[in-house]
């Protein structure tokens, strides 16, 4: 009882201590504004990708799955499928205003693992829902563009000079709770389309966190009339 | 027996169209006679190459590999792109494997249960015997096409129903489509087929 304490006040001072890295201010006009950087991110217009997906679940398991997702940066859509190597659909879902599950198969049937799921994508592919609230460079000099969800979730989108992106997104008590990094060319190789990253590493925080590393294999622009 | 000129006339074009009918029945017009054709075929290797179709997608995700199938119940089905893995079925076991990175991975998710269902379907298919699964009621229509419909209402939530066509070589499939819903199906067509070809065990076994 006494350990349980302990690691409850440890747990609690951790939270109470959290806080976001320091952002410092750009000097010299021959720096590029963070903002130019980070729009950048994310795609522009509708696509359509393919990725490798394989996912870290608690325990330390890995599974192989492929995830396709169809977005649109316009309105904000997002339609998500993950079927296994052969092709068998798992999981259907499409993001537009609320979620809509139009299939899923056991495990990967509840509401809280499409919930998560479309989270993760929005994350991934969109730009943040809240205003800018800072901007600037961190410690290790890579620009950083701060934005306020209207849930007062926290995300940093962070480019650095290699031009390969991070995403932070913290609890509104600035605990960290996702990272994404991207990566280009060497790592992978698949993509041929210049801004869209061959691997993406999405990593979960916290209890039950997982990981999920993505590995692309096609990535399509759609026509803007194209079908959601 | 002699017959007269008008017999011979009424009757010849009904002994044609007999013996024509005779030449038409192929090894795919019934049951007995796919098992019949089936029953030669000791081994099977083919290339394949799979399109998936969704409503979502503007142009299908095309998959390809090749497979080996030992009778009565040995199945190495392998994609060799976009993503390189094999479905080992052997005594009765299946095993998932991937190259990830250079490395061969075993792969032991919860869809491999739902596979090793397909894999043992696609043994009886080898095998001709089509009507004999328990999951699965067949039915044989014309132009070589076999349709199966599951029997229980659980894996109709999976698979809607699966077309095969047969080829016109005896024992063997031209296509097969695996329909999930209205809105998603995949479609395998097979080519280089070999037939009766001596197979190394270690097929079903390493990937």
């Amino acid at each position: 009882m006494k350990h349980i304490s302990l690691h409850l006040c440890a747990l609690c001072l951790i939270i109470s201590c959290s806080s976001l890295p320091k952002v410092f201010p750009v000097t010299g006009s021959a720096m590029p504004a963070p903002q130019q950087d980070c729009r950048h991110v994310f795609p522009n217009g509708k696509w359509q990708f393919l990725h490798a997906i394989e996912a870290t679940v608690p325990g330390g398991e890995n599974r192989l799955v492929m995830g396709v997702t169809v977005i649109s940066s316009n309105d904000r859509t997002a339609q998500c499928v993950i079927m296994t190597i052969e092709g068998l659909v798992l999981f259907d879902a499409r993001y537009d205003q609320g979620l809509i599950i139009n299939r899923g198969v056991p495990p990967f049937d509840s509401e809280g693992f499409a919930g998560g799921l479309i989270n993760d994508i929005r994350l991934i592919f969109f730009m943040p829902d809240g205003p800018l609230i800072e901007s600037g460079i961190l410690k290790n000099g890579s620009s950083v563009c701060r934005h306020q969800n209207p849930d007062g979730r926290i995300v940093d989108i962070i480019t650095h000079t290699d031009k390969s992106w991070e995403l932070r997104q913290y609890s509104k008590h600035f605990r960290l709770t996702r990272t994404v990094n991207a990566f280009f060319g060497k790592r992978a190789g698949h993509s041929d389309q210049p801004g869209i990253p061959d691997r993406l590493e999405l990593t979960a925080h916290g209890f039950p966190g997982y990981a999920l590393a993505m590995e692309l294999v096609e990535a399509v622009p759609l026509r803007p009339e194209s079908r959601l | 027996m002699i017959m007269d000129r008008p017999k011979i006339s009424q009757a010849l074009p009904k002994v044609i169209l007999a013996a024509a009918a005779f030449i038409c029945i192929g090894w795919a017009d019934t049951w007995d006679g796919i098992k019949a054709a089936a029953g030669k075929v000791t081994s099977v290797s083919a290339e394949f190459t799979q399109e998936k179709h969704m409503k979502i997608l503007s142009r299908p995700l095309v998959s390809g590999g090749a497979f080996h199938f030992q009778a009565p119940n040995s199945l190495r089905w392998e994609y060799q792109y976009p993503v390189q893995s094999a479905l080992l079925m052997h005594n009765g076991k299946t095993k998932r494997y991937i190259r990830r990175n250079g490395k061969i991975v075993e792969d032991a998710g919860a869809s491999l249960q739902t596979m090793q269902v397909v894999l043992q379907e696609i043994t009886l298919w080898m095998r001709g015997r089509f009507d004999e699964n328990p999951m699965f009621s067949a039915s044989l229509k014309p132009d070589r096409k076999i349709v199966l419909s599951p029997k229980e209402k659980a894996l109709a939530t999976i698979i809607q129903r699966i077309e095969l066509i047969l080829s016109e070589r005896a024992g063997m499939m031209e296509s097969v489509t695996i329909y999930e819903d209205e809105n998603s199906f995949t479609r395998l067509e097979f080519k280089n087929v070999v037939q009766n070809r001596s197979l190394e065990a270690s097929l079903f076994r390493e990937f």
